[in-house]
């Protein structure tokens, strides 16, 4: 690569744009340096470079930014352990409890009680608090249940105050099936099958709200 | 690109977006207006730009929208040529004001390629894909803008001599 007058800008660019191999660079600067000519014309291309002045800034930078979600930033690992410590957590909290059964049963009776005067319950083996709940109210109730201690079956009919009661069965939660006497057979059932489910729903919708916040905080997290 | 990628691009290319728009065109309101244009659209199609690509992505918008204001303002352009021309009597001993003056001269393509080239440092193929040249034309303007200057200086050297 030998410099002359016909060709030395287009070299001399290439040199300047970083285009020429190592080995060509020494051969040609070697040439630059040993010529007047070639090294006042050298000078000149090398002022051709522009420099950026750092002092201009644009002044609407601020304008143009745009705000950023946070995020929290958490390992895997950490959100795996965190939603498992909330499912547990849930599962404990909303597991059915033996108080959490006494109580509904009483709110059971407290809202049969309410009603037309013609149904008792009888739940003799488990809830005792209950038995006596029911003793201290109605005298129509406390004969029923003294009736029913004594021996009445299943399906019997009996007749106390001039009222026809059947006696029937609730499947219960706690395996223990509880002993109703109803007159209208069809509607005390449907009462209190809704009574119970109500009362056992709202512990079951409290369980899966739980389950469900804790899948969707797992599944956010990941 | 997320929202702290398009703030990245922010930081780190509006300035050099800015000088490039004010050294081709000299008029630093026009260039805060591309600018503003140029994140605008990004921002619009901020799901689209990888942020490996944004810098060229961005260098484009502003060069077409530059090239709109060129041709919008013509006549402007040749207002300023004029006051150029007539101040080429003024001394000038600085060298960096001699370069400037040159590339004042210079036409539109090769102040372009040359600002984009000197400025930011892109390479041949990136000028090429914002500009829409070819690597080899890149190259001649890039050259011929060079070659321009460095008569321009050794004029204004001899001038001074």
């Amino acid at each position: 690569m030998i410099l002359d007058k016909d060709n030395y800008e287009l070299i001399m660019f290439d040199l300047l744009e970083g285009n020429l191999s190592e080995a060509e660079e020494l051969l040609v600067m070697d040439q630059i340096e040993g010529d007047e000519f070639f090294f006042r014309e050298w000078k000149l291309f090398k002022a051709t470079v522009l420099v950026p002045t750092s002092s201009m800034v644009f002044p609407g930078k601020a304008s143009l930014y745009k705000e950023e979600k946070k995020v929290v930033v958490m390992s895997k690992r950490w959100a795996a352990i965190a939603a498992s410590v909330c499912i547990l957590a849930a599962v404990l909290i909303s597991w059915p409890r033996e108080e959490d059964k006494m109580v509904q049963v009483i709110t059971t009776v407290t809202e049969l009680k309410s009603d037309s005067n013609q149904v008792v319950q009888v739940e003799t083996q488990k809830y005792s608090a209950f038995e006596t709940e029911i003793n201290e109210n109605r005298s129509g109730s406390r004969g029923i249940h003294k009736a029913n201690q004594k021996g009445a079956e299943l399906g019997v009919k009996q007749v106390f105050n001039n009222i026809e009661l059947e006696q029937i069965v609730i499947p219960h939660e706690n395996m223990n099936d509880v002993e109703v006497l109803v007159q209208n057979r069809e509607r005390k059932i449907a009462n209190l099958f809704e009574i119970r489910n109500a009362a056992y729903q709202e512990k079951q919708e409290c369980l899966e709200l739980w389950l469900i916040n804790s899948a969707f905080l797992f599944l956010s997290l990941q | 690109m997320t929202t702290h990628e398009y703030n990245t691009c922010v930081k780190q290319y509006s300035d050099g977006i800015f000088r490039f728009i004010v050294k081709n065109l000299r008029d630093e309101f026009e260039a805060e207006n591309i600018v503003q244009n140029t994140f605008e659209k990004l921002w619009v199609r901020i799901d689209q730009v990888e942020m490996k690509t944004a810098k060229a992505y961005l260098f484009k918008i502003a060069y077409n929208n530059m090239i709109d204001v060129i041709r919008k303002n013509k006549n402007h352009t040749d207002l300023t040529s004029a006051v150029h021309v007539a101040s080429d009597n003024y001394e000038y001993n600085n060298l960096i004001e001699y370069v400037s003056m040159a590339v004042n001269e210079l036409p539109a393509k090769q102040k372009s390629v040359l600002t984009l080239r000197d400025y930011e440092g892109h390479d041949y193929k990136s000028i090429g894909d914002i500009t829409g040249m070819s690597e080899s034309q890149v190259k001649i303007n890039i050259f011929r803008a060079r070659k321009y200057i460095k008569a321009y200086i050794n004029k204004l050297e001899l001038m001074t001599l």
